[in-house]
């Protein structure tokens, strides 16, 4: 079997919170904190959590903007050989940057001011040397009309652009050289709503023409709903639970899930019904909770959630990490399991 | 059959005039607030609908200013109404009902509040301005208003800075200063964007106990329609500073009439209009702050468009069916 | 037919005006920003001029600064006038000769203006031989009067020396230290900071507590040491380049802290990240990145240095640690109008103060207007 264009294991990215003197950590932000997952080509992942859940982080870790403090990411581009960027220096990744590029949040912030629209799209074909010059402004004039632009905008600054146009200047310039995965970090959350549908409707034709893959990481649900095909939800550091769209909105394992699609508002009015509220906030990922993260808000905490730190337990092909699940206590009725342990 | 309303706005438009030429802001905008009722404004970035309430809070700063219209803001029942339009933003009239019995809260919890001042010192100054009550029955008012919004252990977090609060719980300060005179009316200038779903949900279901206390009016201003939904009566949906549309939520959400609300509601996820697959897009995008449109604003956009009077004449905001009030030549 | 022309003209000019905006590059919409900060505009303008005299004023200055007129010794200024000269034709700039008596009183020897007699101050007339850059011999100045009379615009000192000359010629060295110190100090400050901020880990961190270290020691204590360090024998030159390192070696310490903050913020930008995620080379990212974009930046923190610099050099030969005559330095000039009796007798002597403040404000507002221009998106 092909292996999965991208497979993430036991990923763990730390930050120093504290640092000594002379610049050695004492305290630890634990970000990322052994997240696994399987992307396969042709698929989006979407990546939902809160503030300070670590979803970007994981997205930024995954192209090794940040480098990983264990675990390994392995990345497969040609379905053959396959690559644990993880463990890799800046030279050898290199080469294998061409197949994975990144779409930003904010598109007034990931678009260099001083430089034309032509220079920004090519610039990922010039620095691995694609072309010659007229062959990359042919090229850069075909992305950004496939991006919904117009070819004459080549000469423009960026400034002379709304938000939503921006953010087709980074979708052009992501596509340039024909990646396989793209990572978007909250790509439409800066944006108005119209402009969202088209900015989503973009990324989905360009997904099927190109057979892109997405790790989309968005705290939108509803985003999420739309265009993901796999969804994971984090918490503070953790993948709480993964699985196919269907699996996760239509039924949810883990409490953490449960409780975010119940406070979630939908765009009906006529759905409207008693918000499941969860109580407390995010904890501090620089003082995490013991044993399971979520434990001090979940509602359905029994006390060794305090102690135990749960492990990822695989269930009809999704994985979901509470003790509700583990060695093989009841799969949907975690409350009457939640009795019968009392 | 319903009672005065609370708060009116009358044919208000707010310009500024800057170097490059006039922004009208706010083009002639009219509505009508009860107490009780949740009114939300709804529309995309640059659409006006901050504005507006900050013509009422005599918020709006130099180089703007109110062109015409009233704002007409009745503090009791039976009282005569004001018109805040007419008073000078930094008049005394305007500065006894601001913050007392027309409250506001802002998205940025964090800048809204003072860094350098204890939060109980911040519920104190508002209790003072708008009270005669002395310092200890202020104290006992700040710190019944911080459990009211649910802060635990309120008297110790009287004395504390807001940085030692998170963001909901600043906004949660904020709502507790913003309530703590009784406000006829408050305005929530996008109360929960910024902040975690699941702090959104406790911050709205917050705001609607408390208005449900205290029995004011809430005009909700915000982006975001799936807030709307969830906690709106009537919607007001705003496109370039003057409302389109105004309906009761569920009859804007299940049958809108104007061709921008109908294409904002099919480009939303998730709304009973919206497609599964490819969402539906409004073409073209919102002209620039300086540029004028002929005739009606949307006309560029709209797919109904009637040559020869959409971009010639400017439409009538008006009632069509009893229930919804609309500002497009198709109802006229 | 005509309205309707115009009002077909007119969406095309307008038009246009937008797509220049929208291809204007950033350093035009900030030269555009600048042009609306009216006083530093003017600030510019009047830096422009000082620097174009004082660095010519070989040509600009009537006198050689050092040459002692005995006649004329404490004289008060020769007020410039424009009127009818005798024998001229068109009015012209004239000053009225000084007369030098014997107070009857006092004895004190006083000057009063010759109001019969009107010298012209002659244009590009010949003087005194100098070199143009240093290559060319030429005896070319800006102004003189005929032989015989004297024009000393700014009165003389205490052995009778020009001060107009002399402001220009101590212009042309504070002028010269605080831009040349600045560059040095620029040059310390941003390889330091650009390598404490790019690379960060443990380089940053000895240059950064090199730099707090540096910044605790009180400058005063410092540039005596140093100053005391330069030997006697030294000729003016020696000591004038001695004086710039000193300057630059205490004032590196707070633009490499700024270098590297701006780095530090830079290199986090979406869009650095961006490029290296395209592919780029850490050269590319920092040099078609990093420092296009904060070089403007650093424009308006050098030039808010510069007054520091001049202020600094002014202060310190004031106090007779810098320079010592024969070189001409505003400061020098000021350390000769210290007495109490120069601030009541002979206010002219006090000329350069005004100098180094007109500068010190030129820069500072000069600075803040490129500060503000540096970033044109903010509003």
């Amino acid at each position: 079997m092909k292996p999965p264009l991208l497979s993430v294991k036991n990923l763990r990215v730390w930050f120093p919170k504290d640092v000594s003197f002379f610049g050695k950590p004492l305290t630890w932000v634990k970000a990322v904190d052994d997240v696994c997952f399987d992307l396969h080509e042709g698929e989006t992942l979407g990546l939902v959590g809160e503030s300070g859940s670590g979803k970007s982080t994981t997205g930024l870790a995954i192209l090794r903007s940040h480098r990983p403090r264990d675990g390994s990411v392995l990345f497969c581009p040609d379905g053959q050989r396959v690559h644990d960027l993880s463990k890799m220096e800046h030279r050898e990744l290199q080469p294998l940057r061409r197949h994975m590029q990144m779409i930003f949040q904010d598109p007034f912030a990931s678009l260099n001011p001083r430089m034309t629209v032509l220079q920004l799209v090519s610039e990922p074909l010039k620095v691995n040397h694609v072309g010659n010059a007229e062959q990359r402004k042919q090229r850069v004039r075909e992305l950004i009309v496939e991006a919904g632009l117009k070819a004459e905008f080549l000469n423009r600054y960026p400034h002379a652009f709304s938000g939503g146009q921006r953010q087709r200047i980074v979708i052009a310039r992501a596509l340039a050289l024909q990646p396989k995965l793209i990572v978007c970090d909250e790509p439409v959350s800066a944006l108005d709503v119209s402009v969202q549908a088209q900015i989503l409707n973009l990324m989905m034709s360009l997904k099927e023409k190109y057979g892109l893959s997405y790790v989309f990481v968005a705290h939108d649900l509803e985003v999420v709903r739309h265009i993901a095909d796999r969804v994971a939800v984090m918490y503070a550091g953790r993948l709480v639970e993964d699985g196919t769209k269907a699996q996760v909105f239509g039924n949810p394992l883990h409490p953490y899930t449960r409780a975010l699609l119940a406070s979630s508002p939908k765009p009906n009015p006529s759905h409207r019904a008693k918000r499941g509220i969860l109580h407390g906030e995010v904890p501090d990922p620089s003082n995490l909770p013991s044993g399971c993260v979520f434990h001090p808000r979940c509602p359905e905490a029994r006390p060794e959630c305090s102690h135990i730190v749960p492990a990822q337990t695989r269930i009809d092909g999704r994985n979901v990490r509470c003790l509700l699940y583990e060695s093989g206590r009841t799969l949907t009725d975690p409350a009457g399991a939640d009795k019968a342990a009392s | 059959m319903q009672k005065d309303p609370i708060l009116e706005f009358d044919n208000v438009a707010v310009e500024y005039q800057l170097d490059e030429g006039v922004v009208r802001a706010v083009n002639g905008v009219s509505y009508k607030v009860f107490p009780d009722e949740t009114l939300a404004i709804v529309g995309e970035s640059g659409c006006g609908k901050s504005q507006s309430s900050y013509a009422a809070m005599g918020l709006i700063q130099p180089p703007g200013r109110i062109t015409r219209g009233h704002i007409w803001f009745r503090e009791a029942d039976g009282k005569p109404r004001i018109d805040l339009a007419g008073l000078d933003r930094n008049s005394k009239e305007i500065r006894s009902i601001r913050g007392g019995k027309l409250a506001m809260i802002f998205q940025e919890p964090m800048t809204a509040l003072s860094p350098v001042h204890r939060i109980g010192r911040q519920l104190d100054e508002v209790l003072k301005l708008h009270t005669d009550m002395g310092k200890p029955q202020r104290i006992d008012r700040g710190c019944e208003m911080l459990r009211r919004v649910g802060i635990p252990d309120a008297r110790k977090r009287y004395d504390q800075f807001s940085f030692e609060f998170s963001g909901g719980m600043r906004q949660r300060i904020m709502i507790a200063i913003a309530l703590a005179c009784n406000p006829r009316v408050l305005i929530a200038d996008e109360p929960t964007t910024g902040l975690d779903v699941t702090i959104q949900s406790q911050i709205l279901e917050l705001m609607k106990t408390l208005q449900a206390e205290h029995h004011m009016a809430v005009v909700l201003i915000t982006h975001d329609l799936a807030v709307v939904a969830e906690t709106a009566d009537r919607v007001a949906v705003m496109y370039l500073g003057r409302i389109v549309e105004m309906a009761d939520v569920k009859t804007l959400f299940a049958a809108p009439k104007h061709p921008y609300t109908i294409a904002l509601m099919k480009s939303v996820i998730g709304s009973p209009l919206a497609a599964d697959g490819r969402l539906q897009t409004i073409r073209g995008s919102v002209p620039g702050p300086l540029e004028r449109v002929p005739g009606c604003d949307f006309h560029p956009r709209c797919d109904a468009c009637i040559p020869g009077l959409c971009d010639k004449q400017e439409p009538v905001f008006k009632d069509i069916d009893g229930k919804t009030q609309v500002s497009c030549h198709l109802f006229c | 037919m005509n309205a309707a022309k115009t009002t077909a003209v007119a969406p095309v000019s307008a038009d246009e005006a937008k797509l220049a905006y929208y291809e204007a590059s950033q350093w035009s919409l900030m030269r555009r920003r600048f042009c609306k900060h009216k006083v530093a505009v003017w600030a510019i303008y009047i830096l422009v001029a000082l620097y174009v005299v004082c660095m010519n004023c070989d040509f600009f200055s009537a006198y050689d600064p050092n040459e002692f007129h005995e006649r004329w010794v404490d004289m008060p200024p020769q007020i410039l006038h424009f009127g009818k000269v005798e024998g001229y034709r068109w009015p012209r700039f004239y000053v009225h000769p000084s007369i030098r008596v014997r107070h009857p009183v006092t004895l004190d020897e006083c000057y009063y203006a010759d109001t019969s007699r009107r010298v012209p101050l002659e244009f590009f007339v010949q003087g005194r031989p100098w070199r143009f850059l240093g290559l060319i011999d030429t005896q070319l100045h800006f102004f003189g009067v005929p032989d015989g009379e004297s024009c000393f615009l700014l009165g003389t000192g205490r052995l009778g020396q020009d001060m107009f000359s002399r402001l220009l010629y101590g212009g042309r060295i504070s002028l010269l230290v605080g831009f040349t110190a600045v560059f040095l100090s620029f040059f310390l400050g941003i390889s330091l900071g650009g390598i404490s901020g790019f690379f960060g880990g443990k380089v940053d961190i000895v240059i950064q507590r090199v730099a707090e270290v540096l910044m605790t020691i009180p400058h005063i204590p410092i540039w005596l040491t140093m100053a005391a360090a330069i030997p006697k024998g030294w000729t003016s030159l020696q000591t004038y380049f001695v004086m710039t390192l000193i300057l630059a070696c205490m004032g590196w310490t707070g633009l490499c802290r700024t270098v590297r903050g701006k780095l530090l913020s830079l290199r986090e930008e979406d869009y650095a990240r961006a490029a290296v995620l395209a592919g780029a080379s850490q050269k590319r990212v920092i040099f078609v990145h990093l420092i296009p974009n904060f070089l403007s930046h650093i424009i308006a923190t050098l030039t808010l240095a510069i007054p520091g610099m001049i202020l600094s050099e002014t202060s310190l030969s004031y106090l007779g640690l810098g320079l010592r005559p024969p070189i001409v330095s505003w400061g020098v000039l000021l350390k000769e109008a210290h007495n109490g009796q120069a601030v009541l007798n002979q206010p002219w002597l006090l000329v350069p103060a005004l100098a180094v403040i007109l500068t010190v404000l030129a820069f500072n507002f000069a600075g803040e207007g490129l500060r503000d221009a540096a970033d044109p998106y903010s509003t």
